[in-house]
Parts: C-alpha cells; structure tokens; sequence
C-alpha cells in the first residue's frame, strides 16, 4: 500500500509541489519568527554589554541581592580606588553615571561622559583622529557632535558634568571618537575624558550637589592572565563589602529576565501572524487534497475492488500528507533561518550596528515547532480528504468517470449552531463594547477587550459560516457576471460547480484581505481622526521658543532677520513669524475675588500672527486694547477686564506682596477675547511693550520665539528637520502639531507596514490556492474543455473563461475580504475613539483598489498556466472515452 | 482543386488521399493510409471497421478535429484540411455538429442551456427562430418536459437525445456521430438512431456516424468499410446480415492478406 501512496504522490509531484509551498511559507514565518526573536535578545544582551567594552567584571551599582530584591549602592572614587589593590586585577575603570553639555562658542551640544583607561579594553569609544585625553584638561569628543558645534582638534571646550555650564570646565580637544557598538546612540555621542578629567568636572559643580554622591554607574574590571574571572569576583565584592561583581554575561542575564519576557510577547504577537498564515495554508492544503482524490478516484475505487479496505485508502491519504508536511516544513525551516542569515548580512554590509550578530544562532523551537506544526496542520487538513477518498465505493471502479469530486454539499448542523452562536456571541460583545466605549473614558479598556474578543469571535463564525454563505455570494456576483458574454457565463457557471471548493478558496483570500483592509482603513480613520483633534488643539504649525539664560541678550534685529529669511527658506515653509515672549502676572476680578496667577504673554505683531494661523476663525480679534486667552483660561471666569503686569521678586527669590509690586501699580487692563488655543496669552507688540514697562527694575528675560506655518501639515517631516537644523545647538524647545502629526504617522505607518507586512503572507498563501484550484479544475474538466473546443469554442475563448473564472474566485474573496475589513475598522475605531472624538471614517480608496487590483490580477495571473494547459487540449479528447 | 463531384450526387464530405501518420522512423503507424471517399448530402452512412482500423481516425480528419500527414478532405466546397485553429473553430461552431459515445454535457448547464451552447459559444442572440427550432426538435426527440433538467437528471438515453438536439440546433451541413449507442441500453440505442435516421430523411441532414455494432449500422443509409486504413468495401441499404456479411469478408481478406 505504501508504495502505491509513493507511486501515485510521484505522479501528482507537480500539485503537491503547489500545496506544499503554501505550508513552505507558512513554516518559514514561524522559524524566521522564532529565530529573530532569539537574535533580539542576542543583539540587546550585545547592546547591554557594550558599555562594559571588553571588560572581564562589572560591579553594577545597582544590583539584584540574595533575595532578588533591587539594592542601589552608590559607586565612588574610593570604591574605584580600592579594586585596583585586589589581587589579580589588571586594571579598573568606571562608567560613569554623571553627564552633561559641551560648549563651543555659542553652541551647546548634550553629550555623555565616559572614561579612558590604559587598558583599550576598558575603553568604549574608538579614537579616530588624534589622541586619547592624557591629562585632565584633555577630552576627546564624539565625531558628530565636535561637527554640529565646529570644533577641531586643539580647540578649547567647556564641558560639565550637570547640564548646567556654569559647572564647566574648559578643555582641550585632544581627538576625535566613534561609537561603534552604538552605546551613546541614545544620546548622540560621548566626550572620552581621563579619570582625573572626569574628577576636575564632578569637583566644578557646586559643593552641595547631590550629583557628588553618585558619580559612577558601573565599576569595570579587567584581570591579569590565567586569573579565574569568579574566583576575582569574590575578592572584588569582599573589598566592596559584599556588593557583587559579575561576570559582563552573568549581567546581562541577570538584566535580561525581564527582557526575555518582553521579546517573548513579541514572538507571541508575531506568531498569531504565522497561525493565520499557517490556517490559510491548511485551507489551500485541504482543497488540494480533495481534488486529488477526486482525481484519483477511479483508482481509489480499483484498489478498493482487489482488497484495499477504508482504513488502508484513508491512510494512504494520511501517509502522503504527512510526508508532505514534513518535507514542505524542512524546506521552510531551511527558508525562513536563510531568510534571517539574508538579512543579517545585509544589516552587517551596512554596518548598522556592532550589536547586531552577523550570523544566526538557532534556538531549538525554531526547528520543532514549525516541524510539528506545520506537518499537523498539513495532516489535519487532508483528514476531510481522507475521509472523501473511504467514501469512494468499489463499485465506481465500473462506471465510467463521471462528476467525481462533487460530494458532500450539505452543510453540517453543527457547523451551522457552531457558527450562528460564535455569531451571535461576539456581536453581543461587539455592541457592548460599543455601548461601554460610549459611556465613559474609565470603561475605555474594558470595551476595548470586548471589542478585541468580539471581532475575533464573529471572525471566526464568519469563516467557520462561509460554506453557507460564500457560495451565494458567488452565485450573485456571478449571475451579474455572466451578462458579459459566454467565457463569463461558463465561469460563473463553473464556479458554482463545487461550492465548496470555490467557497474554500475564497475564504483562504477573504481571511488575509479582511485583515488588510481592516489595517488600512483603520489607520486611515485613526489618522484622519488625530489630524481633526490636532487641529483643533494646535493652532499653529510650529512654535519655536529660544530659551535665555540670565545675562544672556536677547537676539538683535539682524539676528532675527537673519533666522527669519534662513526658516523662509527652507523647502514647505509657507510664513514664519517672530514674537516676543515673557512671563508675566495677571489679575482679574477685585476685593477678595481677586485672582492672581503668573503666566506666558506672547506678543507678536497682529497683522502677521494672521499669516500663520491655521484656523484662521480668529483672524483680525488682536487689538491693542485686547488680551486673546490661553486655552486654559475661562473666558466667562474672567469677565470684562484683566490686568497684566511685569512681576519682580525680592532678591532672595520671594514675591512681593501683591500690593507692594511696582507692576501692580502701573498694571494694563485689558479687555479678554477668547482665544486661539495657545498655550498662552497673546497681546500686541505695543501692549507687550506695555505691559513690560509696568516694572523697568524687573530682571526675568524676554525671549525670542517663532511661529512658522508649512505647506501642507500632513509629512512636513523634512520641513521639520530642517527647521530643527537651523536651531540645533542653541537652547530651544519645538512643538507643535506637524511634529505630533509626524509622530503619530511615522508610528501608524510603520506599523501598518511591518501589519501588512505579516499578513501579507497569508494573502500570499490564499493566491497560490486560487492558482492550484484553478489548475485542478481544468485537470477535472478536461473532457469538458475539449467538448467546448468540439462544439464551436475558440481558444482564446477558453482561455478568457478560464481567466475570468480566476478572477472571479478571487475577486470575491477579495471583494468580501475589503466589506468585511472596512466594517470592523468601523466598529474598531468607534470602540477607541468613541469616548473622545468623533471617529473621522476615512476609506483610502487607492488602498482598497490597490487589494482588490491586486487580488483579480493574481486571480488572472493564476488562470495562465491552466488556461494554456486546457487550450491546448485537442477537441479529439472529447471523443475518447475513459 | 476542384471540389469532387460523384454521379451528379451532392456530395457533402469528401477525402483525397487523406493520410494520417503517428510516430516516427521506424515505429511509423499509418492509422490512414490515402482514403479516398465521397459522403453524399442528406445521407446517413455508418463507418466500420475492426478496433484499430482508423475509422476514428478518419472521422477526426474529416470534422476538423485532427490534422493530416497529407491529403485533402473537404466539407462541402472548404477544404478543412487547408484552415487554420480559429478557422476550424468557426467551422464546427456553424458547419458541423458533434454527437459523442458519452453525451459530453455540460454537467452545470441545464438540457435547454446545453443544446443552445453553439449558440451562446458564437455570441449569437436565441432568436424566435431559434425557439421554434428548439421546440420542433425537442418534440421530436420527445424531450419538451426536460428542458429545465440537468443532465445528471436525465437517463443516458435522454442525454443523447439532448446531445442530439444540440448537435442539430445551428442547423449545420453534417452531423458527426462517434459511437452514439456505445453507452447505452439496446432500446435507447434504437432510439437514438432512429432520430438520426429521421433527421437524415425528413430534416435533410447529412450524417456521417462511427460504429463498430453492426445493428447499428443497419440503420444507415450505407455502410463505408474501413481496414488497415484503407477503404475496404462498400454497402448500399444494409441490413444487420449484410453488413456482418462484408465484416466477416474483411476478416477473410485480413486472413489471406497475412
């Protein structure tokens, strides 16, 4: 028996073949999965070690004791000093915990500290030009932040340890360093100073600073040669009263716990990805089996003639889909591990980071999981098969081979009650969902996990329903279809031949596209519905503000000029504003309503503010004799008038009582408009001037600030980088909503990407189905082709019928997939944002034509090889009998 | 070439030295070897000949089904063996008509949707013309109550008789028959060829069928023998004894020629 089941898998070799790349697919998703997993945690153990250079211990400060609670000890220069004197120790350095800015003329740059050491091993970054810093007064800076500041070799910087450059300390610059291991990626770079540098720099900050008592992060420890690193270790933490010493790996494990838990998620995420993939493969698989007994049933019902019983016939089945699944599984592992190892060399070409491995390493589930599993679902899904093949009776093997393969077409009860209650079950929660996500935000989360568990149960009930409802959908669109002439009445006709069949393919597509399009139009409606709030939230584009330390003057007239026409210059700037900004006092109300509070004053000038105002409602409300209102001012609470002075503090900090503030006196009443939803209040230049006359003898500064409007809100991305560029190295702060609206799309396109990304797997999978049961259609009705061919069907007739009948399989499943999709983006939209805005629906229609496009044009493509097989077909064959 | 004429008889299907080769070299089988023969219009003729003879042969070369290695044949004034795949197309779509040993029905199409498949294949409009013709056959085919049936509803006699009806409906100049009794009991067999003798007699069509069953071909109007693909006799109005007679005469011949 066994060789007959070898006997006839050679000789469908080419439809299996077909079959087997879907499970091909499906198991090198999860090894890939599995494996990059794995390589996650490899690169942040790398990324984790990094600091530590080649270091033999660490001597983290904070660390897990006995009882694997989080004890901090604070590393000092004593502690430091102490581990040199262990025997065995080759040299110490420190990691520091302290860092802070660099000044070169005007320009500051924010910049970690780390230490030199006589051992390269104990050193981080790598000196490129010119020398590591010998003495204290020497610091070697990062490449790209001695570039940004324009500071060469042998210039003189003012470096500290607090972020305050009063605690500076001026230094020479010795050389020039990289990050290769990418450790001070996070902060852009690292000035290298020597252990006594970093001392002079902890020394310069005020005597009373609490940053004094922490200054090192990591003690780092190399040991002389043949010195067992655990047998160290213990003198090290014997000498340091116990705290521990470790080995940089034994670390990163220890940090790692919790890390692997997170990467563990991540897999898991991934992974329901690959168990869709995986289920589209066992549809595909399913449907392929079914035609191949109905191929083979002739010879099925032979074989049960001369002594084969059911068992035997449904085993051969079994057989030959288990051997199946193993050899398409081997050849995904294979695949899916190549595919990582690809991609890993690409990375390592690029040189991305030096914590990424160059090659893979294999964790065992990344082999017998996509093993088991993918052979389990190739079996599984040829059980329905086998079951046909035993229904095969001997007596068949008498008849002529006529309209094998169309069984079964009642749908099962319990399909049925299964499917009408995942139905009715998750709608209930969908409504719920809805209902609570309404109410208010505290129940948002609740809804949101009805809502979840909702849409997959009727998902489900959906797919596990298609039977009943795919063929009618078929049938439908169909009948429209055969208005178009005989190729579509044939296919349409054809279709409907084996609803099951078509329903199953169908299905296979439907699945991954719902999910496509759900992704789409939902990240388009998220999109469009942040867009609609941001708009409302910000008023303005971009907001500049230019912080002023004391004694710092403020920008000249040529200065502000100069930054004005270097911003209009900038490609997708549209206007660009320059206000004025302090902090002043305002009052309103009298007696012992009185109400004071300190607050931001814009002043700009209000014919230009106009220009850059992008909800222009407000236009033309800024007079001299009006204060607009911050957003979070009341404008009823605040009634007709409101006065605004200058405040001045005593000298050691304290305010002045109301009344005895100078400002107070000579205070400006304004009348309160609403406002444009600022983060302060607004006046005209004049009033500023005003209002910062009411106190000449105050001191807090007025600073510079910038209001600049873009072409087009939606990816101003490089307008906003290069604005930032204009400005980097002076102290500013940049908000607005371009830069929200950036974040929020680089986030929701990325994700929906890498979504897509993984669904399209499935898709993948579902269109090599329609290909396979194009092809085994045309293989079934091959007598039928050639009998068209006989009574007066032209080749390219045939070839359109078959062509359109593709089109049709997928062009429904697609059709349904987007309906469906559209309406749980719907529904899933209105569950998140129901509680706080009005979901803004938006469909991307070239998004949707995109899937459909693309899901009949495979449908077509998949129709190519067995249209030209069928038009081949001589109209001869028509006459012969079996 | 001129188009063969014979005694002054219209003649619908002729072949010329039709020659029909398989293989190559050494392993060469000549399933027709140079046949010349003449059908004439309105007329029922049965081929036979043993299994292997290239009666099959023959009758694919004539409908256009299958090329020649050489030789003419010709279907009324065309010479089929001279047009190209979408000529031949157009050839069986208007010109000739196909009924096949195993009915050959589209299994999804209902009986009135498959005896106008011609139809529908060549794009044409189901004119009232059209629906008398279908009318008039199916009375006559005794089919009028299983138009809306589907063929697997429908007894294989009934099939035929539908494969018959749709062979007639474009009216075409010669209908092929391959076996039409193969596949069926002994009374629907007469059936069947009783309606095709009468479609010969009284709807004037030219009928050119393949058989091996002598009965069968007893109700031709004449039975062209077939060996060795060569024309190996011919009968006028055979009767069953007449024609086993003249297989039993070939067998002789197949004997001595040995």
């Amino acid at each position: 028996m066994l060789s007959i089941t070898f006997f006839q898998m050679r000789k469908n070799i080419g439809r299996l073949a077909a079959a087997g790349v879907a499970i091909l697919i499906g198991t090198a998703f999860v090894a890939a999965t599995f494996v990059a997993g794995q390589l996650l945690v490899a690169t942040t153990e790398n990324q984790m070690t990094a600091p530590f250079a080649d270091a033999d211990l660490v001597v983290p400060a904070s660390y897990q004791d006995a009882e694997d609670m989080w004890q901090y000890n604070a590393l000092d220069e004593a502690d430091r000093a102490a581990l040199a004197d262990v025997e065995g120790v080759k040299a110490v350095n420190a990691q520091p915990s302290l860092g802070g800015s660099a000044t070169f003329g005007d320009k500051i740059e924010y910049t970690s500290v780390t230490i030199t050491n006589d051992d390269p091993r104990l050193v981080v970054p790598r000196v490129d030009s010119g020398a590591a810093p010998a003495t204290a007064s020497e610091v070697a800076l990062d490449t790209r932040t001695a570039e940004r500041m324009g500071a060469g070799v042998g210039d003189s910087v003012a470096l500290n340890v607090s972020g305050e450059p009063d605690d500076s300390v001026t230094m020479t610059v010795s050389g020039l360093t990289s990050d290769p291991a990418g450790v001070f990626a996070a902060t852009s770079g690292s000035a290298l100073v020597s252990s006594e540098g970093y001392l002079a720099l902890v020394e310069a900050m005020p005597a009373d600073s609490e940053l004094r008592e922490d200054i090192y992060q990591t003690l780092t420890v190399t040991l002389d040669d043949g010195v067992i690193p655990t047998v160290a270790a213990e003198q090290v933490s014997t000498v340091l009263d116990g705290q521990p010493a470790l080995t940089p790996t034994q670390y990163a494990e220890r940090q790692l716990g919790s890390l692997t838990g997170e990467a563990n998620i991540l897999t898991t995420i991934v992974l329901m990805f690959a168990a869709i993939a995986l289920f589209v493969a066992g549809l595909v698989i399913s449907n392929t089996f079914q035609v191949l007994v109905a191929q083979r049933a002739h010879t099925l019902a032979l074989l049960r003639c001369v002594g084969a019983n059911k068992r035997q016939i449904r085993n051969s089945v079994l057989v030959e889909a288990f051997v199946l699944g193993v050899a398409a599984s081997v050849a995904g592992i294979i695949a899916g591990i190549g595919l990582i190892q690809g991609v890993l060399m690409v990375l390592s070409s690029m040189e991305v980071s030096s914590a990424i491995p160059t090659t893979v390493s294999i964790p065992a589930t990344a082999v017998w999981v996509p093993l088991v599993v993918g052979t389990a679902v190739t079996v599984i899904a040829a059980l329905v098969p086998a079951r046909i093949a035993t229904k095969v009776s001997p007596l068949a093997a008498l008849r002529p081979q006529e309209g094998a393969g169309d069984s079964g077409k009642k749908v099962g009860i319990g399909r049925l009650i299964v499917s009408g209650l995942l139905l009715v079950s998750g709608g209930a929660l969908l409504a719920g969902g809805l209902m609570m996500s309404g109410a208010d935000d505290s129940s948002l989360e609740i809804a949101v996990v009805l809502g979840i568990l909702g849409g997959a149960l009727t998902f489900v009930g959906l797919i596990t329903s298609s039977m009943l409802w795919m063929p009618r959908v078929v049938s439908s669109v169909g009948k429209l279809f055969s208005s178009l002439g005989a190729p579509a009445k044939l296919a349409s006709a054809n279709t409907m031949r084996n609803p099951r069949r078509t329903a199953a393919t169908s299905t296979a597509l439907f699945i991954g596209v719902t999910l496509v399009a759900m992704l789409s139009v939902g990240a388009a409606t998220t999109r469009a519905t942040l867009n609609n709030a941001l708009d409302e939230q910000y008023p303005l584009d971009i907001t500049v503000e230019q912080y002023l330390r004391e004694g710092q003057a403020p920008a000249s007239d040529s200065q502000v000029d100069s930054t004005l026409q270097q911003i209009r210059a900038i490609d997708g700037v549209n206007e660009i504003v320059h206000g004025r900004t302090a902090y002043v006092s305002t009052t309103y109300g009298s007696g012992t309503s009185l109400v004071e509070s300190w607050d931001s004053l814009i002043a700009v000038d209000p014919a230009n503010f106009d220009t850059v105002l992008r909800d222009t409602s407000l236009a033309g409300s800024l007079t001299d004799d009006r204060v607009l209102l911050s957003r979070w001012a009341n404008a009823n609470d605040i009634g007709d008038s409101m006065k605004l002075f200058r405040i001045s503090y005593n000298d050691d900090g304290t305010e002045l009582p109301l009344e005895e503030q100078p400002g107070y006196l000579n205070a400006v009443e304004l009348t309160p408009v609403a406002g444009i939803g600022t983060d302060a209040y607004v006046v005209t230049n004049d009033t500023f001037d005003k209002i910062l006359a009411t106190d000449p003898q105050a001191s807090d500064v007025v600073q510079d600030m910038y209001f600049i409007k873009v072409d087009d809100v939606n990816g101003a991305g490089d307008t906003v980088a290069e604005i930032r560029e204009v400005f980097s190295g002076t102290d500013t702060y940049i908000t607005g909503a371009v830069l929200e609206r950036e974040m929020f799309q680089q986030a929701i396109d990325v994700m929906l990407l890498v979504l897509v990304g993984l669904l399209g797997v499935a898709v993948l999978i579902a269109l090599i189905g329609v290909a396979n049961t194009l092809s085994l259609s045309v293989i079934e009705r091959r007598r039928e082709s050639a009998t068209l061919r006989a009574v007066g069907m032209s080749r390219r007739q045939l070839k359109r019928s078959l062509g359109m009948e593709g089109m049709l399989i997928a062009g429904i499943g697609a059709l349904v997939g987007v309906v469906v999709g559209a309406l749980y983006a719907w529904l899933g939209t209105q569950l998140l944002f129901g509680g706080f805005a009005t979901p803004d629906f938006t469909v991307r229609f070239l998004d949707i034509a995109l899937i459909m496009v693309v899901s009949i044009g495979a449908g077509l493509l998949a129709s190519i090889a067995p249209a030209r097989g069928a038009a081949k077909t001589s109209p001869v064959a028509a006459l012969a009998v079996e | 070439m001129s188009v063969p004429q014979a005694n002054g008889i219209n003649v619908a299907v002729s072949a010329r030295g039709l020659t029909k080769h398989y293989g190559h070299g050494e392993s060469t089988v000549k399933a027709l070897d140079g046949v010349d023969v003449d059908f004439a219009a309105g007329q029922f003729t049965a081929i036979m000949g043993p299994s292997g003879s290239g009666k099959s042969t023959l009758m694919h070369l004539l409908a256009g089904l299958d090329s020649a290695s050489s030789g003419h044949a010709y279907l009324g004034s065309t010479e089929v063996t001279a047009l190209n795949d979408d000529q031949l197309t157009m050839l069986r779509r208007d010109r000739v008509g196909f009924v096949f040993q195993s009915f050959n029905l589209l299994p999804m199409f209902d009986a009135e949707q498959n005896i106008f498949l011609p139809l529908t294949l060549a794009n044409k409009k189901i004119t009232a013309d059209d629906r008398a013709w279908l009318h008039q056959l199916a009375e006559t085919l005794g089919l009028t109550q299983r138009l809306s049936h589907r063929p697997s509803e429908l007894s294989g006699g009934q099939q035929q008789r539908v494969a018959i009806a749709r062979a007639l409906i474009s009216r075409p100049e010669v209908i092929f028959a391959d076996e039409p009794t193969g596949n069926l009991d002994s009374r629907s067999g007469a059936e069947v060829l009783n309606f095709l003798r009468t479609s010969a007699r009284e709807l004037g069509r030219t009928i050119i069928m393949v058989t091996h069953d002598p009965a069968a071909a007893a109700y031709a109007d004449r039975v062209v023998l077939i060996a060795d693909g060569r024309i190996a006799g011919d009968i006028a109005n055979p009767t069953p004894e007449s024609v086993l007679a003249g297989l039993d005469a070939l067998r002789t011949f197949d004997s001595t020629a040995a």
